[in-house]
């Protein structure tokens, strides 16, 4: 067998999963070749370097952080599906673009609608202006006589 | 149910109580899971602010696509990681363009957090062993920094986190004979590296 597969071997018995008859030919192996045992050395130390190592650590509030950020995202359930509140915009504003629909086919305003206001009958008195209204005054001014 | 029962709930538990409201149980997969995903967002990105910000980024969008979580094709524990991962590499990429930028800074900035954060585990008889263990680090820790990211995930997620190929394989993946070859190619390319 080549040394490139004795190799790979190496690495799986670091990794605890190489199984007893395998292992035994390996050790036989390293024992008749220095360069894989050079390279079972090296992984070895590496290997060993690695678990020994330094335990990179969060800051001890860092769950809270998170916790706190989750809590503040203003979430709420609806059948077991969650749902920002933001994500209820669009029903709300149909419901007011609708109200607002209803309102205007009724010939009614919202306010009218929501307080059920009684539209009161006016009568609104048409007067002839008898050409003295703004316009015609300022049609005089520019066009003097001759408009006339 | 009192506090003792509930941090004795399985992680598929918990997620099944989340879902049906309560950020309580979310909470408890949170402090259960913080550390694991941080060390593996540090693992990528080297830096300790970034690894920070990918914790959090993943347990929002954890909590956010809850419902996309299926028990039947992975364990909570390899579908938290995945989205750690996919964080790291986002976070991993725009350093790298930022550290291409202002060469040199990256680096110094990393080795500095580092050291502020990490604390050996091993109990060392001396000072001067100790010294020498730190020494040993830094070079393998060098070295590290100039494995791909699949290499460095996979060989971290076994030696550190005792992971198995195929739990490796769901985080990452791939199979667990992908998982096998990189871990391989990441001993041997450390060793190149450190005996250099």
């Amino acid at each position: 067998m080549k040394c490139g597969i004795y190799q790979k071997e190496i690495s799986l018995f670091l990794d605890g999963v190489l199984d007893e008859p395998v292992l035994d030919a390996l050790r036989a192996h390293l024992d008749a070749c220095p360069e894989c045992r050079r390279v079972y050395e090296g992984m070895s130390a590496v290997n060993e370097t690695l678990r020994s190592g330094p335990i990179p650590c969060p800051h001890g509030s860092l769950a809270d952080r998170v916790k706190e950020r989750i809590a503040a995202r203003g979430q709420f359930h609806v059948g077991g599906r969650s749902i920002p509140l933001w994500g209820s915009v669009p029903l709300v504003a149909f419901l007011v673009l609708a109200a607002l629909g209803i309102g205007n086919l009724a010939g009614q305003s919202l306010t009218g609608l929501v307080a059920f206001e009684r539209p009161e009958s006016r009568l609104e008195l048409l007067v002839a202006d008898n050409e003295n209204s703004f316009a015609d005054v300022m049609l005089d001014m520019r066009g003097g006589e001759g408009v006339r | 149910m009192n506090t003792h029962t509930r941090h004795n709930l399985s992680d598929e538990d918990l997620v099944r109580e989340s879902r049906s409201g309560s950020e309580m149980h979310f909470n408890i997969l949170v402090d259960r899971y913080t550390a694991l995903v941080y060390r593996i967002a540090f693992g990528i990105t080297r830096s300790h602010q970034e690894a920070e910000d990918v914790v959090q980024e993943t347990f929002l969008r954890a909590f956010k696509h809850l419902d996309r979580f299926t028990p039947e094709r992975a364990a909570f524990k390899a579908w938290i990681l995945t989205i750690a991962r996919n964080q790291s590499i986002n976070v991993f990429s725009s350093l790298k363009r930022r550290a291409f930028r202002f060469m040199g800074d990256a680096e110094s900035e990393d080795q500095d957090g580092f050291s502020e954060a990490a604390s050996f585990p091993g109990s060392f008889r001396d000072a001067e062993t100790l010294l020498s263990a730190k020494q040993e680090f830094s070079r393998l820790e060098k070295a590290l920094k100039k494995l791909p990211e699949r290499q460095r995930t996979a060989l971290l997620l076994k030696t550190q986190e005792e992971m198995s190929y195929d739990e490796i394989g769901e985080v990452m993946k791939c199979s667990a004979s992908s998982v096998e070859s990189l871990i391989f190619r990441a001993r041997k390319k450390l060793l190149e590296l450190t005996e250099k």
